[in-house]
């Protein structure tokens, strides 16, 4: 298992909507999803995250209300509105792009080696 | 707790801003409950609860406090973000679909347009005119309000007390030396078309005034090219001109090497010193082409007075800062009584004061001003029948909305939206009423333009950047005032009861709003119809007046000449002015003998034209009577030649009009005014009297005839003695002209006229030729003006109430064909039922009528000093109004009521 590493700024809300669009979950079940997902690779304190989900309905990318987990206790519940699933559509293709040609450019090996 | 009206405004605006504790309890609980979940998952996870809250937090930072803070502020900049972002959307969404409702009712929109446009364009043209009138003053001249106009007060010998803008320059030397509170004092006259630009066919008269060399930097304005005069140009007299921008564009292509050219005015050469900005007029309004040095010296013998005392030009001036109106006109005032040295005790107490730019030449505010304020009136008041009509037909529309208000209500739209949602609806109609009106200005403006101030040089069009910012608040506040009452209806609780109900029924106290509003239109639609009515009376009676002259038929022809050189002997004059007389004989002669032309005539003085007195001694009388305005001086006198009076249209009421026989060298003879007859030989005939013309030297004149008093110089003045004699026999007095009378229309005749005159003499360089009626016009203007403009707006006031009536009573029929169809079911017949619809509307346009006529008769007294020969009480007026109006309400809501006999209860019934 690597280092924790920290996410490319604007990358958290693609995660979070992607994390989303498999149905509504309120903010803990995000947390868990990204962090299982990511094998515990990402370092993101829960406190932050919260704030990135206002951050998120402010931009309208998501969508929130008060609900009840399976467990009988009160919790926001978020899901992603239209704007965000079109948003997460467009940079997620951006971000793959992105992620290519970096790939692209890191995997050319050097042709000369020192010996 | 927060004061109701906060969320009173909160409801209207429709901002959902919760309350800043709620939010954050909000965030707080969101925290709470992540930390709960977290805590619960790693229980499960196998940690002891103590580790597991440590866990907890340590996830969230490492601080419960730190992250709350962090949590509470990205909440509430999320919820204000969004409670804008929402309120944007709801609006636009009301817009659109505000838009869709106009066009699904093109016709109750089109008239809302309509009528908004014709009462915000109303307001933004005569807006316009105030703004260049009262508020701008002449283009190009910078801190207006600085400058004031000097006004010159005496009594005179009657008595009278005359305020005048036209003074002695002695005065203005005297004040200008001795007065500190004023930075600058210059001296102009009015423009005055007299001067001769080109020559033969091309040959034209171009508007000149004169002025002191300080006048463009008393009203602090700058040449556009060149400069203006110099002192030395003003003391001495020289052939220099300014010319206005206007001339330079249109006659010399704006020539940029124009300054230091010599140009022909009239014969005479002048060399072009600058050129005056785009649209200077100096302190008047009216265009100048021209502007000559005035020639005023200012030394001490300039300051001197002698028994000679004269008028002279207009004054204006501009005050120090910190100076008032009333100090100034006192330190003038003491300046000239302290240099004032000659023996006239009028002069010696005469009076200076001093008025803001706007005032007219008498010393108070000009007639144009105030008639243009009192448009502003009434404009104001059309705008608000308008706005009464519309707020009757909105509310008509929101109880026909109801159901649809209800169901929106019901589904959950809160009071505040629906509330929104109608004052979006009346904002854009106000805001397209604002668009027409720009467009119904524009061509009011042109109009009352041309008509009330037809001298005027207007530097930008009726719709400037002024009237265009006038126009988008008066439209804002309109659409304001007229949505907020249907609104606060909408919003009101017994909505849901029409959920319930059929929605059929109107309702009590909204039947009184609409009453209210229907007797406030009908009330302003009669004072302006008043207004309208006291004004087209007055210019009845100015039209109706016998002046003694017909000045509509009567055509002034003057051929211009080269001026007699002033180095010419006195015989040479005298030669000159005879061939010149003998020429005007000549042409009235053949003009007479022509076809198009009934009468023609010579004459020296004519009414509105030039008059003059000499010494008159008449046998019995030591010294003649003086009578009421007439300041001193001897009867007027005319010489006139044979056809005169058949050709002005002056009745001969005794004796014998002149003939050709009565000449120079026949035996003298003289025809009377009937005023004259009257006060010299009182109950005895005046035929075969003696007057003695010139004095007691002259022979005697035989009266040999009198005629009907004619005006001489205003169309409202008391009737003064004047008497003619034949041309040739006058003395001391000359100025030839030809009067013509042509058959047919004047002013259609002009152009025949003026080539029959050259075609005589081919020497003549220019024919001047005007209509009498034009120097007549000005005079009753006033009145025209107030007839037309008052009418204008009275007209559309009416048409705007009763279109709003018909409208009114088509809705109310509309709504109570469920009773009228019971009624028809139980008997009722045909007439009945048009009593009942009608009863309503024409009652409350009588409550109006009354309720107006009331206003008018209490406000009478303010119009009262505009009217001519017309009580603002006047009864005729009140009452055929009043019938006007009566008529008017009853076809409005008679049409729709004739077409209520005609309900079928089956259907109606069956509604139910």
């Amino acid at each position: 298992m690597s280092e924790p590493m920290s996410l490319v700024r604007g990358t958290l809300d693609i995660l979070v909507l992607k994390t989303l669009s498999w149905g509504p979950m309120h903010g803990l079940e995000i947390i868990t999803w990204l962090e299982s997902r990511s094998e515990g690779r990402l370092s993101i304190d829960d406190s932050a995250l919260l704030q990135a989900f206002h951050r998120m309905e402010e931009r309208g990318l998501v969508a929130s209300s008060w609900g009840q987990t399976p467990n009988k206790r009160r919790a926001r519940y978020y899901r992603v509105t239209a704007k965000g699933r079109s948003h997460l559509n467009a940079e997620t293709a951006k971000l793959a792009e992105y992620s290519a040609t970096l790939t692209s450019i890191l995997s050319v090996r050097s042709a000369v080696r020192p010996t | 707790m927060t004061p109701r009206w906060r969320t009173g405004i909160r409801r209207v605006l429709g901002i959902v801003v919760r309350r800043r504790d709620l939010i954050q309890r909000d965030a707080d609980d969101e925290l709470a409950s992540l930390l709960e979940a977290r805590v619960d998952q790693l229980i499960a996870g196998g940690m002891s609860p103590t580790d597991a809250q440590a866990e907890a937090v340590r996830r969230i930072g490492g601080s419960v406090e730190i992250a709350r803070t962090d949590l509470r502020h990205s909440a509430e900049r999320r919820e204000r973000v969004m409670s804008i972002r929402e309120w944007f959307d709801d609006l636009s969404m009301d817009v659109r679909y505000a838009f869709r409702g106009l066009r699904r009712e093109p016709v109750f929109s089109g008239f809302v347009i309509l009528t908004l446009a014709l009462g915000i364009g109303a307001n933004a043209a005569m807006f316009g005119i105030v703004d260049k009138l009262l508020l701008q003053g002449p283009a190009q001249v910078r801190d207006v309000n600085r400058v004031v106009r000097v006004f010159w007060t005496m009594r005179l010998p009657t008595g009278v007390e005359q305020t005048s803008a036209e003074f002695d320059t002695r005065i203005y030397a005297n004040i200008q030396a001795d007065t500190t509170a004023f930075s600058g004092l210059a001296l102009y006259t009015t423009a005055v078309r007299l001067v001769r630009i080109g020559e033969d066919n091309s040959a034209r008269l171009v508007s000149s005034a004169y002025a002191t060399a300080n006048l463009m930097s008393v009203l602090e304005s700058n040449p556009e090219t060149g400069r203006f005069f110099t002192m030395d140009e003003q003391e001495n007299v020289s052939s220099v001109i300014v010319l206005g921008y206007e001339l330079w564009q249109s006659d010399f292509g704006g020539d940029q090497k124009i300054v230091g050219r010599t140009i022909r005015l009239s014969d005479r050469p002048y060399t072009v010193v600058g050129v005056a900005r785009r649209g200077f007029t100096g302190a008047e309004m009216e265009r100048v082409d021209v502007w000559f040095p005035l020639h005023a010296a200012l030394g001490a013998a300039a300051r001197h007075w002698t028994r000679n005392h004269s008028s002279g030009p207009r004054t204006v001036a501009r005050l120090k800062p910190g100076v008032t109106l009333d100090e100034v006109a006192a330190a003038a005032t003491r300046a000239h009584r302290q240099s004032y040295d000659g023996d006239e005790k009028a002069y010696a107490e005469g009076r200076l004061s001093v008025g803001p730019i706007h005032y007219g030449p008498s010393g108070v505010e000009s007639t144009e001003a105030s008639i243009s304020r009192w448009l502003v009136g009434v404009s104001v008041v059309v705008l608000l029948v308008a706005c009464a009509n519309i707020v009757n037909l909105l509310l008509a529309r929101v109880v026909r909305r109801r159901r649809e208000m209800a169901v929106r209500l019901a589904m959950g739209a809160g009071r505040g939206r629906l509330i929104r949602f109608l004052l979006a609806g009346s904002l854009l109609l106000a805001l397209l009423g604002g668009v027409g009106a720009l467009a119904v200005a524009l061509i009011t403006g042109r109009v009352v333009r041309r008509v009330l101030l037809p001298d005027v040089d207007w530097t930008s069009g009726p719709v400037d950047g002024h009237v265009f910012a006038f126009s988008l608040v008066v439209a804002l506040l309109t659409g304001i005032v007229i949505g907020v009452l249907p609104a606060w209806r909408a919003g009101s609780g017994d909505m849901i009861v029409a959920l319930k109900a059929g929605a059929r029924d109107g309702g009590g106290n909204r039947s009184i709003v609409r009453r209210a509003l229907m007797v406030a239109q009908a009330s302003l639609a009669m004072l302006l119809l008043v207004g309208a009515g006291l004004f087209v009376r007055s210019l009845e009676r100015v039209r109706g007046l016998d002046l003694g002259v017909q000045p509509d038929r009567v055509v002034m022809v003057s051929p211009r000449r080269l001026a007699i050189p002033a180095q010419a002997t006195a015989s040479d004059r005298a030669t000159e002015e005879q061939r010149r007389r003998d020429f005007a004989r000549e042409a009235v002669d053949r003009l007479a003998a022509t076809p198009q032309v009934e009468h023609a005539a010579v004459t020296i003085g004519l009414p509105f034209g030039n008059s003059a007195s000499v010494t008159l001694r008449v046998p019995g009388w030591d010294s003649l009577p003086r009578l009421n305005g007439n300041d001193g001086a001897d009867p007027g006198i005319s010489a006139v030649s044979a056809g005169y009076f058949a050709t002005v249209g002056t009745r001969l009421v005794q004796g014998r009009v002149f003939t050709n026989a009565d000449r120079a060298g026949s035996e003298p003879v003289a025809i009377v005014s009937a005023t004259m007859a009257a006060t010299l030989w009182p109950g005895r005939s005046p035929l075969d009297r003696c007057i003695r013309v010139g004095g007691d030297a002259h022979p005697c004149s035989r009266v040999v005839g009198v005629v009907q008093d004619a005006r001489r110089n205003q169309i409202h003045e008391d009737p003064s003695m004047h008497y003619y004699v034949p041309i040739g026999q006058e003395v001391s007095i000359d100025g030839t002209q030809i009067v013509v009378r042509p058959r047919g229309d004047a002013a259609a005749a002009l152009p025949a006229l003026k080539a029959a005159i050259r075609q005589i003499d081919p020497t003549i360089r220019y024919v001047d030729a005007t209509v009498l009626q034009d120097r007549v016009e000005p005079q009753a203007r006033s009145w025209r003006l107030g007839a037309m403009m008052f009418t204008l707006f009275a007209v559309l006031a009416v048409v705007v109430a009763a279109v709003g009536t018909f409208g009114v009573v088509v809705y109310l029929v509309e709504q109570r064909k469920h009773e009228i169809g019971v009624r028809v079911a139980l008997g009722a017949q045909g007439g009945h039922v048009v009593a009942i619809v009608m009863r309503g509307a024409v009652a409350t346009t009588l409550a109006g009528v009354v309720l107006g006529a009331v206003l008018a008769l209490a406000g009478g007294r303010f119009v009262q000093p505009l009217l001519f020969e017309t009580s603002a009480r006047d009864p005729i007026v009140i009452g055929s109004v009043s019938m006007l109006l009566v008529l008017v309400a009853s076809i409005a809501s008679g049409v729709p009521a004739l077409r209520a006999r005609y309900v079928d209860p089956m259907l109606t019934l069956r509604d139910d």
